[in-house]
This record gives C-alpha cells, structure tokens and sequence, in this order.
C-alpha cells in the first residue's frame, strides 16, 4: 500500500518530465523546424497536463499528510486509474492534433500500458489496455472516414494518411496488439515478482517465529537446569563449610571439584538465560540512562576484582551523556566488557574506561593492554560462543556469550559495538555507542 | 534459639538450609507452597520467613510476602527472599519499589545458597528484629 503511494509519487513526477519533453518537442518542431503544425491546440493540451499533474499532487500531498493508511487501497488504485485514464486521453488529443496514427510518436501509448501494469491489477491493465485502443482505433477511424478533421503534419508521417486502407488498418492493428502484449507480458512478470516477494516474507516471518519458538525452549530448559543446579550448589556447600561434620582432605578435594563444574555450567546457564531472555523481550525498557553514573557504578563493582591481580582501573567519564534505554542491559554491557578486559589483562596491567560525549551518539571506549586479539579473532569475538584461543589459553571455561550479549543489548538500542587490536599479545580496545535520540530499533 | 520458617517448593534448597540452619542452633520448620507456609505461620509464628520467590505458582513468594506483611500481627516478621533472579536482564529488584508490585521484603539472597552469607543475614535480621 505504501509502495503504491509511493509509485504514484514517482508518476506524477515523471509526468512533469513528460509534460516539458512534449512542450520542448512543440517548441522545436514549430520554431526550429517551423513546420505547420495545430500550435495552439497542443499547446493548451500540455498546459492542460501541467494543470491536472499539479492537481494530482496537490491531492497526494494531501493524502500523505494524513499518513498512516487513511487513504485505502481501493482509492489509492482508484487514483493511479484516473492518472492514466487521463494521460492517456492527453496522449490522444497530443497525437490527433499531430498527424493521428501517422505520428510515430503514437507508440508513447505503450509507456502507458507498462505503468499500468506495475501500479494497477491485472484486470484494470486490460481495461487500460482497452481503452487506449479504443482511443488509438478511433482517432485511426475516425479520421480516415473523415468523422473528424486530419491533422496532417507535411515530411512527419511514416505514412501517408489517406494512401492505402491496408497500412492505416495495419498500422492500428499492430499498435493494439501491442498494447495487449505489453500488458500481458509486464502483468505476468511482476505477478510473479509480486508472488516471490511475498513468499520470501512469508519465509522470513516463519525463520523469526521459529528463531522466537527456539529462544524460548532455550529459557525453559535453561531456567530448569538453573534450578537443579543451585539445589545441587546449595547442597554441596554447607558439607564443604564443616557444617555436617569434619571433612578429610580428600573428601573436600572432590567437593570443591564437584562445586567448581557446577558453579562454571551455572554460570554458562545464567549466560544462556540472559541472552533469551533479552531476545524473547519485545522491547526493552526506555528510560533516560545516565551512562557516566552507569560506567562509574560498573567500575566500583569490579574494583575488588581488578584488585586481585594488582590491575588498575583508570576511568574518565563525561558530563551529560544520556541516552534512552535500559539502564540495567547497558550495565550489562559495560560490566561485560570491563570484566573481559580484567579478566584478559596481565598481573598489573592498565585498564582504561573513556566516554566520549560526540554529536548524536555516546561513546564508551573500554581498553587494555591484556592478551589482544588476533585479525580473524576481531570478526568473530562478538559471535555466540565463540571464543579466541588466546582467551581458551587463559579462561578454559568461558561462556562465550558475554559478547554476544553485550552486541545483542546495544543493536536493540540502535547502536553499534566493535573491537580493535593491533594483534595479540598487543592488549584491545572495545567500543560501543548508542544514539542519545531514540530510533525504531528498540 | 530462633525459630526460622523456609518456604520452598524445591525439597533440596530446605534441606541445604535446614543444616546450614540447625548448625546454627536456630530451629528451622518449612513448607514446600506458599499455602502451607500460611497455615504454619498461624499456628506458630516464627522470628524469620525465608521465602523462595518462584515457587510453582509465578511471584507466588512476592504474593505470601504482602499478604504477610499487612497482618498487623506478622509485620514485624523479617522476610528473607530467596532468588534466582537478581541478574541485571532479569528481575530487577530495585525498579519495583513505590507502586503495586513492590514486596516489602527485608533482604533476598540469591541462590545457589552460600552458607556463610545465609547465616550472617538471618542473625542480622533476627537481631535487627527483637532490637
């Protein structure tokens, strides 16, 4: 329905175009070529197609302002009709002021049968298709039997007029047939444009409910596993502390075994069940987010843990950078990518967290000088499980999915994430940034 | 000797508790439905509730919570919620405050339990409680 309006727009602005090629052509073939032509007469037919063209925009400006579907699909073919029926009336008077079927110039009707096809039905081609014939027979006809005055334009006609019946009759013959064919062709090409294009809707729609039906199998197993998990975590812990009785050395060693492989598939499930739950959300929340206090508030969170490994945090926020959104998935994000960075970075490393405050977006620039990432790792850090082998080298239990997350959150803002490093060993630098105006994506 | 109530319905998660409790000297009883948990709580009110969250009915935890909390009789009752949720694309605890949803809870540890945290918070709110 939008297409159709949309193709109306484009028509009538072709019709400007069409209009001035017909008054140029008037001006050279009467002032140039100074032939002996009905000046006058088509003359106000062009100013007749300039008066109505400005009608018709007038009209679909009108209807564009009122948007959102008011105008039907039924008047909107209906509209598109009219312009065609009367173009091809304009087209008519143009060339019975000219020669008649002479005119080689006639064929233009069938520019008309192409436009038809692609912007009405099937059935409303045809019927354009039979009313410009009726207008080519008629003017050929009528003027042959006299009914109507001849234009003859000396030296233009491919024929001359009143020589043989035969060519006049061949020659309305051949350019009916024409009009039909055209139509037959351009209707049957663009149904079956218009068919592909709805089966491949129809595909995609069914890839994102079965992507949906996927994603929510995901979060009930994940939520189910979750739970037995931290029954079994719960359980285990209290033996572990001495609760029960004394634990001999041994006995603790598989107990802490035991806890750590529950507590990494624990951890990796909770990852599973924040990415779902993130793509089974219809829309995140919009809020105004202050991104300095999140980063700021990020940063404390993880400060024992750089501690840990003597890694200092260096941060530099800027003023006045909010943005809609969701406050707790952009935390997410941001404690995603300073604990990778942690994580990644040597004993007494540097960690770098800067925000930039630039034109239309928020900038936050998390960097290291940690374990880098190699050229084919920078196209794939941010795929679902996916994992560089320096990073297996130093975390051999990594999800795989704090990226992933991470990249899902900000696309859902209408913002962008990426990753730069000058190779491995050489530390990396993570960005992302999200429009401080709110966009459709979320 | 405190009296503690655990409503859960995972029998496991009690179980856990139940020691990590009794090791503590605190007198542990529980409930496996919030319905349960209610008529246990008449017949013999406990100086600390800890409720599981989700149970088989969703929030059915945040439902026990405010009913609990309106009785004049149980409001000084501490609540302790148990949570698999507090994780930052999940639940959000902190947005629920000032309108209907919010649970008047005093505290909620996140599980798996952690033994040491689960004692420091209950002595806490049992000694916050009789202060």
């Amino acid at each position: 329905m939008q297409e159709l309006i949309r193709r109306i727009h484009w028509f009538i602005r072709l019709r400007w175009i069409a209009a001035g090629g017909a008054g140029a052509a008037l001006y050279v073939a009467a002032r140039v070529l100074r032939m002996e032509i009905e000046v006058t007469a088509l003359a106000a037919v062009i100013v007749f197609i300039f008066l109505y063209n400005t009608a018709f925009l007038f009209y679909h400006r009108l209807v564009e302002a009122r948007k959102n579907g008011l105008l039907l699909a039924r008047d909107a073919r209906a509209f598109a009709n009219v312009q065609i029926a009367v173009d091809l009336l304009s087209l008519g008077l143009l060339m019975h002021f000219s020669g008649g079927i002479e005119n080689p110039f006639i064929i233009y009707f069938v520019f008309h049968m192409g436009i038809s096809s692609v912007l009405l039905s099937r059935r409303a081609s045809y019927l354009q298709a039979t009313f410009a014939a009726a207008i080519v027979v008629s003017i050929g006809l009528l003027e042959y039997l006299g009914a109507i005055p001849h234009h003859h334009v000396a030296g233009f006609g491919v024929l001359e007029h009143h020589g043989s019946p035969v060519s006049v009759f061949g020659r309305v013959f051949a350019l009916t047939t024409t009009l039909y064919l055209v139509v037959y062709m351009t209707t049957s090409i663009s149904s079956e444009l218009r068919r592909r294009r709805f089966e491949l809707q129809e595909a995609h729609e069914k890839l994102a409910e079965q992507d949906r039906l996927k994603s929510q199998y995901v979060f009930r197993v994940s939520h189910d596993i979750q739970a037995h998990l931290a029954a079994i975590q719960s359980c285990v812990a209290p033996v572990l502390a001495g609760m029960t009785g004394k634990v001999d050395n041994t006995q603790r060693e598989l107990l802490e075994r035991a806890e750590s492989r529950t507590g990494k598939l624990l951890r990796f499930v909770k990852s599973l069940l924040k990415l779902t739950s993130a793509r089974l959300r219809e829309e995140f929340e919009v809020e105004q987010v202050g991104l300095d206090s999140v980063v700021s508030r990020s940063v404390d969170l993880l400060k024992d843990e750089a501690g840990k490994k003597s890694i200092e945090i260096d941060c530099s926020l800027a003023q006045g950078c909010v943005v809609p959104g969701d406050e707790s998935a952009c935390e997410e994000v941001v404690i995603s990518l300073l604990s990778n960075a942690i994580k990644y970075s040597r004993q007494g490393g540097r960690v770098r967290m800067e925000m930039q405050n630039s034109g239309r977006f928020v900038r936050v620039i998390c960097s290291d000088d940690g374990i880098g990432l190699g050229r084919e790792d920078l196209g794939r850090v941010f795929d679902e499980f996916y994992r560089s082998k320096n990073a297996k080298q130093v975390e051999r239990d990594g999800t795989g999915l704090g990226l992933a997350i991470a990249k899902y959150i900000v696309e859902r803002h209408g913002g962008r994430i990426w990753a730069e490093s000058d190779g491995e060993g050489k530390g990396s630098i993570f960005t992302f940034e999200l429009p401080k105006e709110r966009s459709d994506t979320s | 000797m405190s009296k503690v109530l655990v409503v859960d319905d995972d029998p496991d998660v009690i179980k856990a508790i139940t020691v990590v409790l009794e090791s503590h000297s605190h007198e542990v009883s529980s409930a496996q439905s919030g319905e349960e948990g209610l008529e246990k709580l008449k017949k013999d009110p406990p100086d600390l509730l800890i409720l599981d969250v989700m149970m088989d009915e969703a929030d059915e935890g945040f439902d026990i919570c405010r009913r609990v909390k309106k009785q004049p009789e149980w409001k000084h009752i501490p609540i302790m919620l148990l949570t698999a949720l507090k994780d930052r694309t999940g639940f959000d605890f902190s947005k629920q405050s000032g309108d209907e949803v919010w649970c008047p809870s005093d505290a909620y540890l996140e599980k798996p339990i952690d033994p040491d945290r689960l004692i420091a918070m209950v002595d806490k709110l049992i000694g916050e409680s009789k202060e």
